[in-house]
């Protein structure tokens, strides 16, 4: 990304300021909290459009965790010992923190909400997908073989099959009118709800 | 003048998601920064002025410790 001057990127504005509160910047502006006037006035600008935003829902931002990029910048050593200080208080490390410095700064400024992608919730679609375009009519399957399935092919956990994959699996069955449900001896039946209004039609016709 | 040892810039590495790296690519596009490492300066700064708030004691992070670059 080419590289441009602050000077160049930002316009000049000229303002009339009552002189008490120019005052109290140049105030700020001493006791150090501020390099400059200008940084003040930049900060108190995007506080106040900061707090705006805050009130908009932001959009989400899908991110994975397995595509880091590496980003290097310079900051004064005294804050980076502050930074360290601060990881080491929290127990985590310097990039966690500017993960999270970033990610406050996009929400609030850009709105939008950078969101870790679950990976467990990729492995249960996944699983469900394929398990769902393996089941196409009505039968018995079994739930060693099925689990089993899951546990090798799939990677999923005891957890992740009750509590994810099988509501999952059952939704993306009603889809195609079939229903999943579990016999006396835990294995699963999936009844075809077409076939079954269709044999009872026929069964109200003969009667 | 001569830089204070404290003030000297030193550089930071860091691992973040290819998607945040886009988003802070996208304010600089904006001109919302004037680069990505003054983007990212700025979002220590103020994570560090909020870590600030929240503490009791201004010893653990002196006045100054949000001004993290020039």
């Amino acid at each position: 990304m080419p590289r441009k001057r602050a000077e160049e990127r930002m316009p000049v504005i000229s303002m009339h300021m009552p002189e008490e509160l120019l005052e109290e910047l140049d105030g700020l502006v001493r006791q150090g909290l501020f390099p400059s006037r200008g940084e003040t006035i930049r900060f108190a600008v995007w506080e106040l459009i900061r707090e705006k935003l805050q009130h908009q829902q932001p959009q989400r931002v899908v991110a994975n965790r397995k595509k880091m990029t590496l980003v290097s910048f310079h900051m004064t050593r005294k804050a980076l010992e502050v930074l360290k200080s601060l990881a080491e208080e929290r127990g985590v490390t310097v990039s966690d923190l500017v993960r999270e410095a970033v990610h406050r700064l996009v929400r609030d400024v850009a709105g939008r909400e950078i969101v870790w992608r679950d990976e467990s919730e990729l492995r249960v679609t996944k699983a469900v997908e394929d398990v769902a375009s393996k089941i196409n009519r009505d039968g018995i399957i079994e739930k060693h073989e099925l689990y089993s399935y899951l546990f090798e092919t799939h990677k999923l956990s005891y957890h992740e099959i009750y509590n994810k994959f099988l509501p999952k699996l059952r939704e993306a069955l009603q889809r195609k009118n079939l229903v999943l449900i579990e016999n006396e001896v835990g294995d699963f039946v999936v009844i075809d709800i077409m076939k079954l209004v269709k044999e009872r039609k026929e069964v109200v016709a003969y009667a | 003048m001569p830089r204070k040892k404290e003030d000297k810039m030193v550089l930071v590495n860091a691992y973040i998601p290819k998607e945040m790296l886009e988003e802070l690519d996208r304010l600089v596009a904006e001109g919302v920064y004037p680069s990505r490492s003054e983007a990212v300066r700025r979002a220590i700064g103020e994570l560090l002025a909020a870590a600030k708030g929240r503490k009791s004691s201004d010893d653990v992070y002196p006045n100054d410790a949000f001004i993290i670059g020039r």
